[in-house]
């Protein structure tokens, strides 16, 4: 069973936004769909209310659950999908009309599952998101967890957030099979996107 | 100082802090969205019981099922009140619950631990 929460936009979207983050969602899916051995799980795409993302979280942990699969993978693959929700929420930008756009599929291939998420972005913003991305990449776990305590350590909330605890959570529970990317979409716009791989051994 | 009791919601944990008995409790799944906002409560309680409580014994329990990045800021803020109560003479004792295969959860109270300043967790599994 695939839980599709894809709901038809509103007609106050800016259209080239949301054909934008619906194409890069369908490709997706259709890497899965093409793929042998790989399932999809879960897709939503559009705005991304708080009512889906209790939606989102339920299923996860009821079907991770109903498949069998040990408790500390569920619990892995359901903080990356926790905090890859709260980043669209909580960091994930407004387009023109005040329409928050994101997307976030799952899927499971033959040892691993694939969670891919993406919002958008304020351009102005991607420096300091790149800069928090560049502080884990290529570490080892170990070094990750180092990262980590020095950023938790801080202690405090700031104005942008957690500091990019969430993203290194991430990494740290995909023992950092994980990539980021950005897509301009506009002068103004990027679309962040960032794939987490869990294995499934 | 009055009771704290916070019931558990779908995604905050249950808290009650009382100062009569000693036993601070916060237990469940915590990520809320707004979670600077959900522990500004228990925060301020702290601060005031900071203020105002007389140095006495207190035991800690911290139970959760599932803890958000976000949460475990707050979480640690948290320590760090306790970790002044601690310095008002107040005798605190931190127990840190897991199940048994639950190495997230146990990783997570490791590195609060070594965060908050002094405040020795005992880990108890069940």
């Amino acid at each position: 069973m695939i839980l599709v929460l894809t709901r038809i936009m509103p007609e106050t979207y800016s259209e080239a936004i949301e054909e934008f983050c619906q194409t890069r969602c369908d490709s997706i899916k259709e890497k899965f769909a093409k793929s042998p051995g790989s399932e999809l799980i879960l897709a939503n795409c559009g705005d991304l209310s708080e009512d889906n993302v209790d939606s989102i979280l339920s299923y996860v942990e009821i079907r991770l659950k109903k498949d069998g699969e040990p408790k500390g993978l569920i619990k892995k693959v359901f903080t990356i999908v926790v905090e890859s929700l709260q980043n669209i929420r909580i960091h994930g930008t407004d387009d023109s009309e005040g329409v928050k756009a994101s997307f976030i599929v799952i899927g499971r291939e033959k040892q691993s599952y694939q969670i891919w998420a993406g919002n958008l972005t304020a351009s102005n913003m991607v420096g300091e998101i790149k800069t928090s991305i560049s502080k884990i990449k290529g570490l080892k776990p170990s070094a990750i967890r180092q990262v980590y305590l020095k950023l938790l350590s801080f202690g405090k909330f700031t104005d942008k957030g957690g500091g990019g605890l969430g993203l290194i959570t991430i990494a740290l529970k995909s023992d950092n099979n994980v990539r980021f990317a950005f897509e301009k979409i506009n002068e103004n716009l990027m679309l962040f996107k960032l794939n987490a791989r869990v294995s499934a051994n | 100082m009055n009771r704290l009791f916070l019931i558990e919601g779908k995604n905050t944990p249950k808290i009650s802090f009382d100062p009569d008995t000693g036993n601070f409790l916060v237990i469940g799944k915590s990520y809320p969205e707004s979670t600077e906002r959900f522990y500004k409560v228990p925060l301020q309680w702290l601060k005031k019981y900071c203020e105002e409580g007389d140095p006495k014994n207190i035991t800690v329990d911290l139970n959760f099922e599932f803890i958000s990045s976000a949460s475990v800021i707050c979480v640690l803020q948290l320590l760090k009140q306790m970790g002044q109560l601690r310095a008002k003479g107040f005798n605190i004792k931190v127990k840190w619950h897991l199940q048994d295969d639950d190495d997230d959860i146990k990783v997570t109270g490791e590195s609060l631990e070594s965060l908050c300043g002094g405040l020795v967790f005992e880990y108890v599994p069940f």
